[in-house]
């Protein structure tokens, strides 16, 4: 009998969903195996300790043998959802949403006069500092909805721009040109995609932030937008992405 | 691995319990999860016996609860409660 693997990975939790992928690829079934012993002798660095994927390392005393073909260190992705607080403020959540209405962020009108300039959408701060002593191994893609603020802009063609930063640094830097068959209805908002380019993995530690710009595209028939509508939040419109820590 | 930091203790998960631990969402039953198992790695029959025997192991060490009393139906379906980091 063939594997059904992504029937069952579909009813996953999304944030969980990538982890599984990778533990199960190529595996085949062996019984579940759970070892479980005292850390008593072996040593976590505290600072490790709020990682997602502590570094342990053995003692010197009569510590317990780790389990013979096991990963002492495991880079396991935190998903961050953007939402919005009760304040306005934007920010990075690593509770996956559940809320049936999405909300949203407006662009600025945005013009190719004037040197067609990036327009900030928002910039999206991580609420927990659980992670600010994790160095970044990995960003996964940016997976975004976007409409319209005005339906006059029908047809017209975007570009979206994803800054990461740790600290206030600027790590890595994504961007999605020319999308198209954006509109102003929310339940027809498009996901779109955008690539982080390779991450300047730095040993930075510190507070994360998502800033998003957006601009009119190069090949665009119209030369202006009111703007672009972001939207997140939602169950079906979790504007998310994932980030391995080391 | 897992690491309880309030109960100074490491958990080695291999590949299938990591399975079993994962669809442990508080919504699926025993039956459930031994099912997407069987689906997940293309067995003829679902592992019941070692799905039952790896869910109370992770209700002994605290990784989930509620396993010990599974029921099929929606309404006695697991409740999970994950901890640690894994």
């Amino acid at each position: 009998m063939a594997p059904d693997r992504e029937e069952v990975l579909k009813n996953i939790d999304q944030s969980r969903r990538r982890f599984l992928r990778t533990v199960i690829a190529g595996a085949a079934f062996a019984p579940p195996v759970v070892m479980s012993f005292s850390m008593n002798g072996l040593s976590v660095d505290p600072a490790d300790a709020d990682c997602p994927g502590p570094s342990l390392s053995p003692g010197t005393s009569s510590s317990p043998t780790p389990p013979r073909g096991s990963n002492m260190t495991t880079q396991v992705p935190v998903v961050f959802y953007l939402d919005r607080g009760t304040g306005g403020n934007l920010l990075l959540t690593e509770n996956a949403p559940t809320a049936t209405t999405a909300k949203f962020t407006d662009s600025p009108a945005l013009s190719r006069s004037n040197g067609n300039p990036w327009k900030p959408i928002g910039a999206w701060d991580a609420i927990s500092n659980l992670h600010s002593s994790c160095p970044i191994e990995e960003l996964s893609d940016l997976h975004v909805w976007l409409g319209l603020r005005n339906s006059d802009d029908q047809g017209a063609r975007f570009d979206l721009r994803a800054d990461f930063s740790v600290d206030g640094t600027v790590i890595a830097t994504g961007e999605t040109d020319g999308i198209i068959g954006l509109v102003r209805n929310p339940a027809q908002a498009k996901e779109v995609i955008v690539t982080f380019g390779p991450a300047d993995m730095v040993e930075l530690t510190g507070a994360l932030s998502l800033v998003l710009s957006a601009r009119i595209a190069a090949n665009s028939p119209h030369a202006s937008a009111t703007g672009l509508r972001l939207y997140y939040g939602s169950a079906t419109q979790d504007s998310n992405f994932d980030v391995d820590f080391q | 691995m897992i690491y309880q930091a309030d109960r100074d203790r490491a958990h080695y998960l291999n590949h299938s319990a990591v399975v079993v631990l994962e669809l442990c969402d508080g919504r699926r039953s025993v039956s459930d999860i031994a099912e997407s198992v069987r689906n997940v790695y293309g067995l003829a029959t679902a592992p019941r016996r070692d799905v039952d025997d790896v869910l109370k192991k992770l209700g002994a060490e605290g990784l989930v609860a509620d396993v010990l009393a599974p029921r099929p139906t929606r309404s006695g379906a697991l409740r999970s409660a994950r901890k640690g980091n894994g």
